[in-house]
């Protein structure tokens, strides 16, 4: 069987043939590996590979049940079938295009200070809006350099992913 | 004794002290907000009040509502944990004024070592040597400007009314210093509820010495020795050791008796630490005192073999301290590693969320503090901190090997943690020679990215996972499938 994985970004070609005695791995076109016995229980895998036990702990990701998370001494890897990460990103192509960055916020937060108003022209990358969760202080930036069009949150608000809270209009840099 | 304590707090550290209270047979009351209605310091405490509302002013920092819970439950002692109101002198004046009985310091031990600038005073009226700097707080950008000049460049400014990094900025330009004022005095405004700062002169390549301090209620006062906690991101520490592999034993005797100078100096009762800064030449100068039991107190108890939040509650019920100096003997060599819901690849973004799977590591000399669970939920409202991996080993090199073996065998899956980056701190040259100062992580950590040493075993694991049915399956069982799988074909083991 030929396997292609998407391993974080890189992909990993995986041939693996069924001997009498367990199964034979070869990664990247290298060497082929000895996969001799296993033992599945739960999410935790242990198997023994050219004569050395080897633990892996698995499980789904939230954020995509077709990504499996792989932790090996403490080293964590996103891990799909590459075939079917390339179905669904054409997939998403075909839906539309991806909307603009935008000044979101990465978790829920609360905004601690607006650094700009209505009306101010602002740069690639300038800090807009400063907001705070966990007791770390996050500033966001502006995603491309333009002109502020509206400021849709207050200090004090309780703000989450996915709602805008600055408008930027896109413009020409450094127009003066 | 105490027939019932409540717990101000959260987390590992709640899970923790109310351990030591079933060790000692007295019962423990957990308060916990909507947001922490699973937590496992609920499951494992007694019993359990909820006091609504997630945001911290609502619960946990909210005086009234802890008071009422210890009231109604009977709890006739409070025991603040780290954080939160544990160095509020507003807790500690409640209880009183409600008998019932606060777990550390009086409230005026709070209030003065509370406050950065009296603690220094109290220090120099002392005899223990402090880094020279302000000693009263100020926000006048031109008085900040003269004292910074006084003091000389590279100058720190920092919260009197608190630590933990918040509210520190480190300045080597005077231009930088007015914005720099501005932005450090709202983020303690923000953590602390006040704004007030001071400066410091900003001592290069420090390292971070702390001792640990107890003393009783009639004036009895010893040290257990130190932990060295230098290695530290944003000045919050994220590994801690003792013993310090810079302390010779006559820089260790020094040390300890200014501690306890400094404690003696502040009317010092309960659990504390004294916190110094230790230069390359072996100078020290007091930085605070911490009146509070601390996240890495576990270090300490690893060496001396002691139980702090033990002793804290029979200082606290009025016994007399157990122990004298010359019993106290530190054995081997203890590391902690604390574990917080951040994302290394991300800037150390926090990533609250649902943990999935995790299991514990475990043998001879592991110590897991933990606040979790597999299938618990971390919530956005607090500090990630997850847990904390404590070895104690014969020696330091032992204690860094067992460390890194814990942490690899230690799968948290659901939320991101830096168990990776803290594997590679550990393995580290400079680390491994006790190279370590609070710059160590932007010296030789700067631009850090996890290594793919185990990409081809992780593969491994999936298409076998696979072949047996997908992970998504999960049922730990075999599945019936028309082909035969593989593994039918594997060795023996068959699951």
């Amino acid at each position: 069987m030929d396997y292609t994985l998407l391993v974080g970004d890189e992909k990993i070609p995986v041939r693996v043939d069924v001997r009498e005695s367990g199964l034979s791995m070869e990664f990247r076109q290298g060497e082929a590996r000895d996969i001799s016995t296993s033992l599945i229980n739960g999410n935790r895998v242990t198997f023994t590979m050219d004569g050395r036990n080897v633990t892996a702990y698995l499980a789904p990701d939230q954020g995509d049940r077709d990504v499996t998370i792989v932790m090996v001494r403490g080293r964590r890897y996103r891990i799909m079938d590459a075939g079917l990460a390339e179905l669904k990103a054409a997939r998403k192509k075909a839906a539309g295009p991806d909307l603009p960055d935008s000044v979101t916020p990465p978790m829920p937060s609360v905004v601690v200070r607006v650094l700009v108003g209505e009306n101010d022209r602002v740069t690639k990358g300038q800090g807009v809006i400063v907001v705070s969760a966990m007791k770390t202080e996050t500033t966001l930036a502006a995603p491309f350099s333009g002109l502020v069009t509206g400021i849709h949150a207050a200090e004090g608000d309780s703000v989450r992913p996915g709602q805008v809270l600055v408008d930027i209009e896109p413009g020409p840099e450094n127009e003066e | 004794m105490f027939r019932r304590i409540l717990v101000a707090n959260r987390g590992e550290i709640a899970v923790r002290i109310m351990n030591t209270c079933r060790d000692m047979d007295i019962e423990s009351v957990a308060v916990y907000s909507d947001a922490d209605e699973k937590s496992l310091h609920v499951i494992r405490a007694d019993r359990s009040v909820c006091i609504g509302d997630p945001r911290p002013s609502e619960s946990y920092l909210n005086i009234d509502k802890i008071i009422k819970a210890a009231l109604e439950t009977g709890a006739e002692a409070i025991h603040p944990g780290y954080g939160f109101l544990a160095e509020n002198p507003g807790l500690a004046e409640a209880c009183e004024q409600n008998g019932i009985t606060f777990i550390g310091p009086p409230p005026s031990v709070i209030r003065d070592l509370g406050d950065k600038t009296v603690a220094r005073r109290i220090m120099i009226g002392n005899g223990v040597p402090v880094i020279p700097g302000m000693t009263g707080p100020a926000k006048d950008p031109g008085l900040l400007e003269k004292e910074a000049e006084k003091i000389g460049y590279p100058v720190m400014i920092k919260a009197a009314a608190g630590g933990g990094g918040r509210g520190m900025r480190i300045v080597r330009d005077p231009a930088e210093l007015g914005e720099a004022a501005i932005s450090a005095s709202s983020e303690a405004e923000k953590a602390f509820s006040s704004g007030e700062i001071y400066l410091e002169k900003y001592i290069e390549e420090p390292r971070h010495v702390e001792f640990q301090v107890l003393g009783d209620s009639h004036g009895a006062v010893i040290h257990l020795f130190e932990r060295e906690c230098s290695v530290q991101r944003r000045h919050q520490k994220i590994i801690e050791e003792s013993p310090s592999p810079a302390l010779d034993p006559d820089l260790r005797e020094r040390m300890g008796r200014a501690a306890l100078n400094a404690a003696s100096a502040a009317g010092y009762v309960n659990a504390g630490t004294v916190e110094f800064l230790l230069d390359a030449k072996g100078n020290f100068y007091f930085l605070e005192v911490n009146t509070r039991l601390q996240v890495e107190h576990p270090v300490t108890e690893m060496i001396t073999g002691l139980d702090l939040v033990r002793h804290q509650v029979m200082i606290a019920a009025g016994e007399p301290l157990m122990l004298k100096q010359a019993d106290v003997v530190p054995r081997g060599h203890a590391l902690e590693c604390r574990i917080y819901a951040e994302d290394p690849e991300k800037g150390f973004m926090p990533c609250p969320g649902r943990i999935d799977f995790m299991k514990d590591p475990s043998g001879p000399g592991v110590r897991v503090d933990s606040g979790i669970y597999s299938g618990c939920t971390v919530p956005v409202d607090y500090d990630p901190i997850l847990s904390k991996v404590i070895v104690h080993s014969e020696s330091r090199e032992c204690s860094i090997n067992r460390m890194i073996n814990a942490l690899s065998d230690y799968p948290v899956i659901g939320v991101e943690t830096p168990i990776s980056f803290l594997i590679d701190i550990l393995d580290s040259e400079p680390f491994r020679q006790g190279d370590t100062c609070t710059d160590f992580i932007e010296r030789v950590f700067p631009d850090w990215s996890p290594c793919n040493g185990h990409d081809i075993e992780a593969c491994a694991a999936y298409i076998i996972r696979e072949l047996a049915g997908g992970v998504k399956n999960d049922t730990g069982h075999e599945q019936a499938r028309g082909i035969p799988t593989p593994w039918q074909t594997l060795g023996n083991w068959r699951m």
